[in-house]
């Protein structure tokens, strides 16, 4: 893929996402807001391998930025993106298969496999989201509130995040 | 030199996220602290429209409900006129000019989006400075207390609601003049905390709870909600109160900003007497 293309998937990518996120779960959630789901995270997972840690860290701010701004939240997102974006290389290191990766793998179930991709996601998710509750649920000063919400919306994010690598990435072409 | 630029050059990655964590972590303390307009909101003519534009669209699928509500609003109303005219007489021309003085003035606003499910909840209204609307205002609908507006822009402000970790009201059980203070604990979009009330108070389950005079936001009287069940554990000074919002806060569509002409002279009065203190 040359590289303006690839910016484009990208920027597609983006607002694909983040249109679901904003039109869609800003307005939905389970058991009375104990799961949220912030699929907009998979934007940050799916970026290419071989993106710098830079524009990585930079991209995931922005795009925290952004979800702030609909979810009032001042930084709170951006604080937690920013983390996970941060964390990826380091994630992505330790989950080297053997044989490790090929040069430019697409970071998806399509070509790493189910199980690849599904400790790789739930790792951030969980990290983002249990940064993302302690800060926005600080004034309440409940640790239960934050672990529950945590752990529902952590596996809320994941089915959501891996229903969109079956819809959007086709099948290993053999 | 050239050591410290390779030291740089060599952890930029990690002194950016550490910058960027910093800069986030000092818009989350001003977001919060600050009263007034801020960009990176719902009320920022960005979101507000992205919002609004969504909301235009999925309101005409709730026309039937909403027209419900508000025919069930004015039936409410015009009941509540009937039995204050027969408790207070015609009014009359040669009323006190107290008496005549409006202190509070209502503006009507739609909501444009309103969550009830995460930590910290607003409302966007479709309204903004260019109606009338200034920060601090208070916010009621049909039912009863809704939240405070924080921000505005010209067409879009944000409204904290009462399910909002930092919100606490003024309040006082109805026809028993005890003072208390209503809060939300984070759990139940429909259910409250009601603080402070000693144990040498009798209260029962129905009590209604609603604004106090001490409060600077909204007129007294406004209906918060009712005491759902109480405990009053063996060794604590307050009661363990819950309560049951009057407002269903997943159903609103309109809502009413309280303008308090009062309020400015108030709010010198008290910072001057704070200033004196000191």
């Amino acid at each position: 893929m040359t590289k303006t293309g690839q910016i484009t998937t990208y920027g597609l990518y983006f607002c694909l996402f983040m249109a679901i996120q904003i039109l869609i779960f800003l307005h939905f959630s389970l058991f009375q807001g104990t799961a949220l789901c912030f699929v907009y995270i998979a934007f940050l997972l799916i970026l290419p391998y071989d993106i710098s840690n830079i524009s990585l860290i930079l991209i995931g701010f922005f795009s925290g930025l952004f979800v702030d701004m609909f979810y009032n939240t001042g930084g709170i997102h951006a604080a937690a993106t920013v983390l996970i974006a941060f964390l990826r290389p380091y994630i992505i290191n330790t989950l080297t298969p053997r044989g490790g990766y090929e040069e430019g793998v697409e970071l998806s179930v399509a070509s790493l496999g189910f199980r690849w991709f599904a400790t790789y996601a739930i790792i951030l998710i969980f990290i983002h989201h249990f940064m993302l509750f302690i800060i926005w649920l600080l004034g309440f000063g409940d640790v239960l509130l934050v672990l529950s919400k945590t752990i529902a919306s952590s596996v809320f994010t994941l089915v959501i995040v891996l229903l969109f690598q079956y819809l959007i990435f086709s099948p290993k072409k053999v | 030199m050239y050591k410290i630029f390779e030291f740089f050059y060599r952890f930029r990655a990690f002194l950016l996220f550490i910058f960027l964590e910093i800069l986030a972590f000092w818009m989350i303390v001003t977001y919060n602290s600050y009263q007034g307009t801020a960009f990176f909101n719902t009320s920022s003519s960005f979101a507000g429209k992205i919002l609004a534009t969504e909301n235009d669209i999925v309101s005409y699928f709730q026309l039937k409900q909403v027209n419900k509500i508000l025919v069930a609003e004015n039936n409410h109303l015009l009941s509540l006129v009937t039995k204050l005219n027969k408790e207070v007489g015609e009014p009359k021309d040669t009323a006190s000019p107290f008496l005549k003085e409006n202190q509070y003035t209502f503006i009507t606003a739609k909501v444009v989006k309103n969550s009830t499910d995460l930590p910290e909840n607003y409302l966007t209204l479709g309204e903004g400075s260019l109606a009338g609307i200034k920060p601090d205002m208070g916010v009621i609908g049909a039912k009863g207390l809704v939240g405070r507006v924080k921000t505005v822009s010209p067409h879009f402000s944000t409204v904290i609601s009462m399910l909002y970790s930092g919100m606490n009201v003024a309040s006082k059980i109805k026809g028993k003049n005890i003072d208390a203070t209503v809060i939300w604990d984070g759990h139940n979009p429909s259910e409250g905390k009601v603080l402070h009330v000693v144990r040498h108070h009798t209260i029962a389950k129905g009590d209604t709870l609603v604004t106090s005079e001490y409060n600077a936001v909204y007129p007294a009287g406004v209906m918060i909600g009712t005491i759902k069940d109480f405990y009053l554990g063996s060794g604590s000074a307050d009661y363990d109160i819950t309560l049951n919002f009057s407002t269903d806060f997943t159903a609103l569509s309109y809502v009413y900003v309280i303008s308090n002409a009062k309020k400015a002279e108030r709010d010198s009065l008290e910072t001057a007497l704070k200033n004196q203190d000191r």
